[in-house]
Protein backbone atom coordinates (compact mmCIF):
# COMPACT_ATOMS: atom_id res chain seq x y z
CA UNK A 1 0.00 0.00 0.00
CA UNK A 2 2.72 2.01 1.12
CA UNK A 3 4.50 1.55 -2.50
CA UNK A 4 1.30 2.36 -4.14
CA UNK A 5 0.79 5.70 -2.47
CA UNK A 6 4.30 6.47 -3.70
CA UNK A 7 3.89 5.27 -7.30
CA UNK A 8 1.03 7.38 -7.21
CA UNK A 9 2.82 10.23 -5.89
CA UNK A 10 5.50 10.16 -8.08
CA UNK A 11 3.10 9.74 -10.89
CA UNK A 12 0.84 12.79 -9.58
CA UNK A 13 4.26 15.01 -9.77
CA UNK A 14 5.27 13.79 -13.37
CA UNK A 15 2.16 14.94 -14.50
CA UNK A 16 2.07 18.21 -13.50
CA UNK A 17 5.52 18.41 -14.14
CA UNK A 18 4.43 17.74 -17.95
CA UNK A 19 1.80 20.08 -17.80
CA UNK A 20 3.74 22.96 -16.41
CA UNK A 21 6.31 22.64 -19.21
CA UNK A 22 3.93 22.33 -21.82
CA UNK A 23 1.85 25.39 -20.75
CA UNK A 24 5.61 27.00 -20.47
CA UNK A 25 5.99 26.71 -24.20
CA UNK A 26 9.08 28.09 -26.24
CA UNK A 27 11.93 30.66 -24.51
CA UNK A 28 10.95 34.08 -25.83
CA UNK A 29 13.58 34.79 -27.93
CA UNK A 30 11.69 37.62 -29.88
CA UNK A 31 10.47 39.16 -26.89
CA UNK A 32 14.02 39.09 -25.14
CA UNK A 33 15.20 40.65 -28.39
CA UNK A 34 12.21 43.88 -28.45
CA UNK A 35 13.36 44.42 -25.08
CA UNK A 36 16.91 44.70 -25.51
CA UNK A 37 16.66 47.15 -28.49
CA UNK A 38 14.12 49.18 -26.48
CA UNK A 39 16.71 49.46 -23.94
CA UNK A 40 19.60 50.99 -26.69
CA UNK A 41 17.35 53.17 -27.70
CA UNK A 42 16.36 54.45 -24.53
CA UNK A 43 20.42 55.25 -23.55
CA UNK A 44 20.87 56.55 -27.18
CA UNK A 45 18.14 58.86 -25.81
CA UNK A 46 19.99 60.40 -23.00
CA UNK A 47 17.90 58.00 -20.41
CA UNK A 48 21.31 57.24 -18.34
CA UNK A 49 20.92 60.97 -17.14
CA UNK A 50 17.55 62.09 -17.62
CA UNK A 51 15.90 58.93 -16.78
CA UNK A 52 17.82 56.57 -14.55
CA UNK A 53 15.74 54.93 -12.69
CA UNK A 54 13.01 53.31 -15.40
CA UNK A 55 16.03 53.11 -17.43
CA UNK A 56 17.91 50.67 -14.23
CA UNK A 57 14.50 49.29 -13.40
CA UNK A 58 14.74 47.26 -17.82
CA UNK A 59 17.92 46.01 -16.97
CA UNK A 60 17.43 44.52 -13.80
CA UNK A 61 14.25 42.65 -15.45
CA UNK A 62 15.66 41.62 -18.18
CA UNK A 63 18.72 39.99 -15.95
CA UNK A 64 15.71 38.48 -14.26
CA UNK A 65 13.83 37.86 -17.85
CA UNK A 66 17.56 35.99 -18.46
CA UNK A 67 17.19 33.99 -15.22
CA UNK A 68 14.20 32.55 -15.62
CA UNK A 69 14.86 31.70 -19.23
CA UNK A 70 17.82 29.36 -17.69
CA UNK A 71 15.44 27.82 -15.74
CA UNK A 72 13.11 27.47 -18.13
CA UNK A 73 10.23 29.10 -16.51
CA UNK A 74 9.17 30.44 -20.09
CA UNK A 75 6.02 32.34 -18.71
CA UNK A 76 7.70 34.32 -15.73
CA UNK A 77 10.53 35.78 -18.36
CA UNK A 78 7.58 36.82 -20.27
CA UNK A 79 5.74 38.68 -17.59
CA UNK A 80 9.21 39.86 -16.87
CA UNK A 81 10.28 41.18 -20.37
CA UNK A 82 6.93 43.20 -20.64
CA UNK A 83 7.42 44.85 -17.73
CA UNK A 84 10.83 45.77 -18.98
CA UNK A 85 9.71 46.43 -22.07
CA UNK A 86 7.62 49.07 -20.47
CA UNK A 87 10.01 50.28 -18.23
CA UNK A 88 12.37 51.24 -21.35
CA UNK A 89 9.70 52.78 -23.20
CA UNK A 90 9.07 55.22 -20.20
CA UNK A 91 12.98 55.69 -20.22
CA UNK A 92 13.08 56.58 -23.77
CA UNK A 93 10.09 58.69 -23.42
CA UNK A 94 11.12 60.63 -20.05
CA UNK A 95 14.67 61.17 -21.35
CA UNK A 96 12.97 62.30 -24.88
CA UNK A 97 10.83 64.90 -22.54
CA UNK A 98 13.91 66.05 -20.78
CA UNK A 99 16.21 66.76 -24.00
CA UNK A 100 13.62 67.97 -26.04
CA UNK A 101 12.74 70.59 -23.24
CA UNK A 102 16.33 71.75 -22.78
CA UNK A 103 15.88 72.22 -26.96
CA UNK A 104 13.10 73.96 -26.24
CA UNK A 105 14.64 76.55 -23.61
CA UNK A 106 17.39 76.72 -25.24
CA UNK A 107 15.58 78.14 -28.11
CA UNK A 108 13.83 80.60 -26.00
CA UNK A 109 16.84 81.91 -24.46
CA UNK A 110 18.62 82.67 -28.33
CA UNK A 111 14.87 84.00 -29.56
CA UNK A 112 15.63 86.31 -26.25
CA UNK A 113 18.48 87.53 -26.64
CA UNK A 114 17.81 87.98 -29.96
CA UNK A 115 15.06 90.30 -29.19
CA UNK A 116 17.16 92.30 -27.18
CA UNK A 117 19.79 92.88 -29.71
CA UNK A 118 16.72 93.75 -31.89
CA UNK A 119 15.84 96.63 -29.45
CA UNK A 120 19.40 97.57 -29.16
CA UNK A 121 20.14 97.92 -32.88
CA UNK A 122 16.48 99.78 -33.03
CA UNK A 123 17.76 102.09 -30.42
CA UNK A 124 20.97 103.42 -32.01
CA UNK B 1 -0.98 -15.85 -14.56
CA UNK B 2 -4.68 -15.21 -15.18
CA UNK B 3 -4.93 -14.31 -11.31
CA UNK B 4 -1.90 -12.54 -11.57
CA UNK B 5 -3.32 -10.27 -14.44
CA UNK B 6 -6.62 -9.79 -12.71
CA UNK B 7 -4.90 -8.71 -9.63
CA UNK B 8 -2.97 -6.10 -11.36
CA UNK B 9 -6.27 -4.79 -13.29
CA UNK B 10 -7.64 -4.83 -9.81
CA UNK B 11 -4.84 -2.57 -8.88
CA UNK B 12 -5.12 -0.16 -12.03
CA UNK B 13 -8.72 -0.09 -11.03
CA UNK B 14 -8.09 0.80 -7.88
CA UNK B 15 -5.27 3.43 -8.82
CA UNK B 16 -7.79 5.01 -11.15
CA UNK B 17 -10.25 5.23 -8.55
CA UNK B 18 -8.06 6.87 -5.84
CA UNK B 19 -6.94 9.20 -8.42
CA UNK B 20 -10.48 10.30 -9.16
CA UNK B 21 -11.32 10.62 -5.84
CA UNK B 22 -8.30 12.61 -5.35
CA UNK B 23 -9.24 14.73 -8.20
CA UNK B 24 -13.10 15.34 -7.85
CA UNK B 25 -11.29 15.93 -4.85
CA UNK B 26 -8.78 18.73 -5.65
CA UNK B 27 -11.74 20.47 -7.98
CA UNK B 28 -13.96 20.69 -5.16
CA UNK B 29 -11.04 21.92 -3.36
CA UNK B 30 -10.44 24.91 -5.74
CA UNK B 31 -13.93 25.60 -6.50
CA UNK B 32 -14.57 26.03 -2.83
CA UNK B 33 -10.94 28.12 -2.65
CA UNK B 34 -12.53 29.99 -5.71
CA UNK B 35 -15.87 30.96 -4.36
CA UNK B 36 -14.59 31.72 -1.43
CA UNK B 37 -12.49 34.20 -2.31
CA UNK B 38 -14.10 38.04 -3.33
CA UNK B 39 -12.24 39.91 -5.63
CA UNK B 40 -10.24 41.76 -3.05
CA UNK B 41 -9.02 45.39 -3.53
CA UNK B 42 -5.16 45.66 -5.37
CA UNK B 43 -3.58 48.61 -4.58
CA UNK B 44 -1.04 48.17 -7.86
CA UNK B 45 -4.04 48.35 -9.82
CA UNK B 46 -5.85 51.40 -7.81
CA UNK B 47 -2.37 52.95 -8.48
CA UNK B 48 -2.45 52.39 -12.28
CA UNK B 49 -6.43 53.22 -12.39
CA UNK B 50 -5.72 56.63 -10.76
CA UNK B 51 -2.24 57.33 -12.85
CA UNK B 52 -4.22 56.22 -15.32
CA UNK B 53 -7.32 58.81 -14.46
CA UNK B 54 -4.64 61.84 -13.96
CA UNK B 55 -2.53 61.16 -17.46
CA UNK B 56 -6.30 61.11 -19.02
CA UNK B 57 -7.45 63.79 -17.94
CA UNK B 58 -4.16 65.92 -18.89
CA UNK B 59 -4.88 68.58 -21.50
CA UNK B 60 -1.32 68.40 -23.49
CA UNK B 61 -1.98 64.06 -23.59
CA UNK B 62 -5.18 64.50 -25.09
CA UNK B 63 -4.30 67.22 -27.76
CA UNK B 64 -0.73 65.16 -28.48
CA UNK B 65 -1.00 61.25 -27.43
CA UNK B 66 -4.41 59.93 -27.87
CA UNK B 67 -2.80 56.87 -28.96
CA UNK B 68 -0.28 56.21 -26.20
CA UNK B 69 -3.57 56.83 -23.83
CA UNK B 70 -5.74 54.15 -25.80
CA UNK B 71 -2.92 51.99 -25.71
CA UNK B 72 -2.39 52.46 -22.10
CA UNK B 73 -6.58 52.01 -21.42
CA UNK B 74 -5.76 48.75 -23.22
CA UNK B 75 -3.35 47.48 -20.76
CA UNK B 76 -5.35 48.85 -17.84
CA UNK B 77 -8.35 47.00 -19.10
CA UNK B 78 -6.45 43.88 -19.62
CA UNK B 79 -5.08 44.47 -15.03
CA UNK B 80 -8.54 44.93 -14.60
CA UNK B 81 -10.02 41.55 -16.50
CA UNK B 82 -7.43 39.72 -14.93
CA UNK B 83 -8.19 41.36 -11.42
CA UNK B 84 -11.95 40.32 -12.31
CA UNK B 85 -11.34 37.00 -13.35
CA UNK B 86 -9.53 36.86 -9.80
CA UNK B 87 -5.67 35.88 -11.09
CA UNK B 88 -2.92 35.44 -8.85
CA UNK B 89 -2.14 38.31 -7.07
CA UNK B 90 1.23 38.27 -8.67
CA UNK B 91 -0.07 38.52 -12.29
CA UNK B 92 -2.50 41.31 -11.09
CA UNK B 93 0.57 43.10 -9.34
CA UNK B 94 2.68 42.81 -13.20
CA UNK B 95 -0.65 43.52 -15.38
CA UNK B 96 -1.11 46.92 -13.23
CA UNK B 97 2.55 47.56 -13.30
CA UNK B 98 2.53 47.25 -16.83
CA UNK B 99 -0.64 49.47 -17.46
CA UNK B 100 0.51 52.19 -14.96
CA UNK B 101 3.91 52.43 -16.97
CA UNK B 102 2.08 52.99 -20.55
CA UNK B 103 0.13 55.29 -18.93
CA UNK B 104 3.25 57.30 -18.02
CA UNK B 105 4.64 56.59 -21.20
CA UNK B 106 1.39 58.70 -23.16
CA UNK B 107 2.32 61.71 -20.64
CA UNK B 108 5.66 61.58 -21.82
CA UNK B 109 5.12 61.47 -24.99
CA UNK B 110 2.90 64.15 -25.13
CA UNK B 111 5.41 66.55 -23.37
CA UNK B 112 8.04 65.30 -26.28
CA UNK B 113 5.70 66.50 -28.76
CA UNK B 114 4.22 69.45 -27.07
CA UNK B 115 7.79 70.67 -26.52
CA UNK B 116 8.54 69.72 -30.52
CA UNK B 117 5.37 71.80 -31.54
CA UNK B 118 6.91 74.77 -29.70
CA UNK B 119 10.26 74.36 -31.08
CA UNK B 120 8.38 74.47 -34.21
CA UNK B 121 7.20 77.70 -33.66
CA UNK B 122 9.97 78.57 -32.03
CA UNK B 123 12.18 78.56 -35.22
CA UNK B 124 9.43 80.10 -37.15
CA UNK B 125 9.83 82.84 -34.34
CA UNK B 126 13.82 83.02 -34.50
CA UNK B 127 13.74 83.07 -38.33
CA UNK B 128 11.51 86.27 -38.14
CA UNK B 129 13.73 88.03 -35.38
CA UNK B 130 16.92 87.05 -37.71
CA UNK B 131 15.23 89.20 -40.60
CA UNK B 132 14.05 91.56 -37.99
CA UNK B 133 17.65 91.97 -36.79
CA UNK B 134 19.47 92.70 -40.14
CA UNK B 135 16.73 94.63 -41.86
CA UNK B 136 17.84 96.74 -38.74
CA UNK B 137 21.21 96.33 -38.88
CA UNK B 138 20.51 97.12 -42.74
CA UNK B 139 19.17 100.58 -41.86
CA UNK B 140 21.29 101.10 -38.84
CA UNK B 141 24.21 100.80 -41.74
CA UNK B 142 22.30 102.87 -44.49
CA UNK B 143 21.82 105.68 -41.68
CA UNK B 144 25.80 105.71 -40.47
CA UNK B 145 26.32 105.98 -44.48
CA UNK B 146 24.27 108.55 -44.91
CA UNK B 147 25.53 110.52 -41.57
CA UNK B 148 28.86 110.37 -43.13
CA UNK B 149 27.73 111.35 -46.80
CA UNK B 150 26.41 114.35 -44.58
CA UNK B 151 29.97 114.99 -42.72
CA UNK B 152 31.64 114.04 -46.19
CA UNK B 153 29.62 116.77 -48.06
CA UNK B 154 29.72 119.67 -45.33
CA UNK B 155 33.43 118.88 -45.18
CA UNK B 156 33.78 119.61 -48.91
CA UNK B 157 31.55 122.38 -48.40
CA UNK B 158 33.85 124.18 -45.82
CA UNK B 159 37.20 123.12 -47.97
CA UNK B 160 35.32 125.09 -50.73
CA UNK B 161 34.03 128.11 -48.88
CA UNK B 162 37.85 128.27 -47.42
CA UNK B 163 39.43 127.89 -51.08
CA UNK B 164 37.27 130.43 -52.05
CA UNK B 165 38.19 132.68 -49.51
CA UNK B 166 42.10 131.91 -49.58
CA UNK B 167 41.14 133.25 -53.59
CA UNK B 168 39.41 136.28 -52.98
CA UNK B 169 42.47 137.26 -50.89
CA UNK B 170 45.04 136.16 -53.80
CA UNK B 171 42.78 138.34 -55.57
CA UNK B 172 43.60 141.32 -53.15
CA UNK B 173 47.03 140.50 -54.21
CA UNK B 174 47.75 139.39 -50.78
CA UNK B 175 50.93 137.33 -50.40
CA UNK B 176 50.73 133.73 -48.70
CA UNK B 177 53.29 133.99 -45.75
CA UNK B 178 55.13 132.40 -42.93
CA UNK B 179 52.83 135.24 -40.90
CA UNK B 180 49.66 133.80 -42.77
CA UNK B 181 48.23 136.30 -45.79
CA UNK B 182 49.81 139.38 -46.17
CA UNK B 183 48.49 142.50 -48.29
CA UNK B 184 50.89 145.12 -48.44
CA UNK B 185 49.56 148.45 -49.33
CA UNK B 186 52.12 150.91 -51.21
CA UNK B 187 53.01 154.35 -50.34
CA UNK B 188 49.90 155.00 -51.98
CA UNK B 189 47.75 155.70 -48.85
CA UNK B 190 49.43 158.92 -47.87
CA UNK B 191 51.18 161.91 -48.82
CA UNK B 192 54.59 162.11 -47.23
CA UNK B 193 54.85 162.80 -43.30
CA UNK B 194 51.22 162.87 -43.28
CA UNK B 195 49.22 160.62 -41.47
CA UNK B 196 46.02 161.39 -43.06
CA UNK B 197 44.36 158.65 -45.92
CA UNK B 198 44.20 160.47 -49.19
CA UNK B 199 41.02 161.09 -50.72
CA UNK B 200 41.32 158.23 -53.39
CA UNK B 201 43.36 156.02 -50.73
CA UNK B 202 39.81 154.89 -48.58
CA UNK B 203 38.66 153.49 -52.10
CA UNK B 204 41.85 151.50 -52.51
CA UNK B 205 40.42 149.74 -49.17
CA UNK B 206 37.24 149.16 -50.39
CA UNK B 207 37.85 145.77 -51.64
CA UNK B 208 39.08 144.84 -47.90
CA UNK B 209 35.98 146.02 -46.23
CA UNK B 210 34.22 144.02 -48.32
CA UNK B 211 36.75 141.04 -47.82
CA UNK B 212 35.91 141.18 -43.96
CA UNK B 213 32.61 141.45 -44.63
CA UNK B 214 32.01 138.95 -46.34
CA UNK B 215 34.19 136.73 -43.83
CA UNK B 216 33.36 137.94 -40.69
CA UNK B 217 35.47 135.04 -38.64
CA UNK B 218 38.87 137.12 -40.22
CA UNK B 219 40.85 139.27 -37.86
CA UNK B 220 43.09 141.78 -39.09
CA UNK B 221 46.45 143.01 -38.32
CA UNK B 222 47.89 146.30 -39.42
CA UNK B 223 51.25 147.50 -39.33
CA UNK B 224 52.58 150.81 -40.67
CA UNK B 225 56.03 151.29 -41.80
CA UNK B 226 58.66 153.83 -42.74
CA UNK B 227 61.79 154.29 -44.46
CA UNK B 228 65.21 155.53 -42.46
CA UNK B 229 64.64 159.13 -43.06
CA UNK B 230 64.45 160.93 -40.11
CA UNK B 231 64.54 160.46 -36.21
CA UNK B 232 63.24 156.79 -34.77
CA UNK B 233 60.43 158.23 -32.80
CA UNK B 234 59.28 160.13 -35.00
CA UNK B 235 59.07 157.24 -37.49
CA UNK B 236 57.62 154.88 -35.44
CA UNK B 237 55.12 157.74 -34.31
CA UNK B 238 54.37 158.46 -37.86
CA UNK B 239 53.81 154.53 -38.80
CA UNK B 240 51.59 153.80 -36.09
CA UNK B 241 49.58 157.25 -36.76
CA UNK B 242 49.19 155.75 -40.21
CA UNK B 243 47.99 152.12 -38.91
CA UNK B 244 45.59 153.89 -36.82
CA UNK B 245 44.52 155.52 -39.45
CA UNK B 246 43.70 152.56 -41.61
CA UNK B 247 41.77 151.01 -38.75
CA UNK B 248 39.50 154.32 -38.50
CA UNK B 249 38.82 154.09 -41.67
CA UNK B 250 37.79 150.52 -41.78
CA UNK B 251 36.03 150.88 -38.73
CA UNK B 252 33.95 153.91 -40.24
CA UNK B 253 33.23 151.63 -42.95
CA UNK B 254 31.49 148.87 -40.57
CA UNK B 255 34.16 146.90 -39.63
CA UNK B 256 34.33 146.17 -35.99
CA UNK B 257 37.34 147.90 -33.83
CA UNK B 258 37.76 143.91 -32.04
CA UNK B 259 38.46 142.67 -35.09
CA UNK B 260 41.45 144.96 -36.28
CA UNK B 261 44.96 145.69 -34.22
CA UNK B 262 46.92 148.43 -35.27
CA UNK B 263 50.16 148.90 -34.75
CA UNK B 264 53.44 151.35 -35.68
CA UNK B 265 56.43 149.21 -36.34
CA UNK B 266 58.92 152.52 -37.52
CA UNK B 267 61.87 151.78 -39.59
CA UNK B 268 62.55 148.48 -37.58
CA UNK B 269 61.13 146.14 -40.28
CA UNK B 270 62.55 147.40 -43.94
CA UNK B 271 62.20 144.88 -46.71
CA UNK B 272 64.71 146.26 -49.03
CA UNK B 273 67.41 148.33 -48.86
CA UNK B 274 66.83 152.46 -47.28
CA UNK B 275 70.33 153.21 -49.75
CA UNK B 276 68.34 154.13 -53.09
CA UNK B 277 65.04 155.63 -53.51
CA UNK B 278 63.08 152.74 -54.63
CA UNK B 279 64.20 150.84 -51.53
CA UNK B 280 62.89 153.66 -49.25
CA UNK B 281 59.60 153.91 -51.49
CA UNK B 282 58.91 149.88 -50.79
CA UNK B 283 60.07 150.20 -46.94
CA UNK B 284 56.97 153.12 -46.88
CA UNK B 285 54.20 151.01 -46.85
CA UNK B 286 51.04 149.50 -44.56
CA UNK B 287 50.68 145.90 -44.15
CA UNK B 288 47.55 144.06 -43.70
CA UNK B 289 47.99 140.89 -42.05
CA UNK B 290 44.88 138.16 -41.93
CA UNK B 291 44.82 135.89 -39.40
CA UNK B 292 46.13 132.57 -40.29
CA UNK B 293 43.31 130.70 -38.17
CA UNK B 294 41.68 129.76 -41.29
CA UNK B 295 44.73 128.67 -43.17
CA UNK B 296 44.98 125.85 -40.37
CA UNK B 297 41.45 124.96 -40.93
CA UNK B 298 42.92 124.15 -44.66
CA UNK B 299 45.96 122.58 -43.16
CA UNK B 300 43.64 120.35 -40.98
CA UNK B 301 41.28 119.62 -43.79
CA UNK B 302 44.37 118.67 -46.39
CA UNK B 303 45.67 116.43 -43.92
Amino acid sequence: MMIKKITTGVFAILVITQIASCSNGSPPRHEMALTQTSIRSAEAAGAVNYAAKPLRSAQQRVAKAQQFIDKKKYDEAKYELQMALADAELAEASAEAKTSQLAQEELTQSIDLMKKEISRVQEN
Amino acid sequence: MHRLLMEKTMKEQHNTNMLKTKLVTAVCCALIVTGCASKKPNSNLDAARSTFDRVSANEVVNKYSTEDLNAAKIKLDIAIDAWEEKKSKSEINKRAYIAEQYALIAEQRSTVLQHQAQIENGKLERTNAQMELRVSEANNAKQQAQALQREVALREQKLQAQLAELNELKALQAQNTDRGMVLTLGDVLFDTNESTLRTGAIQNLDKVVAFLQKYPDRTLQIEGHTDDTGEDEYNFNLSTERALAVRTSLQSQGIAGSRIVAKGLGENAPVASNGAAEGRQRNRRVELIFDRAGQNQLAEIDE
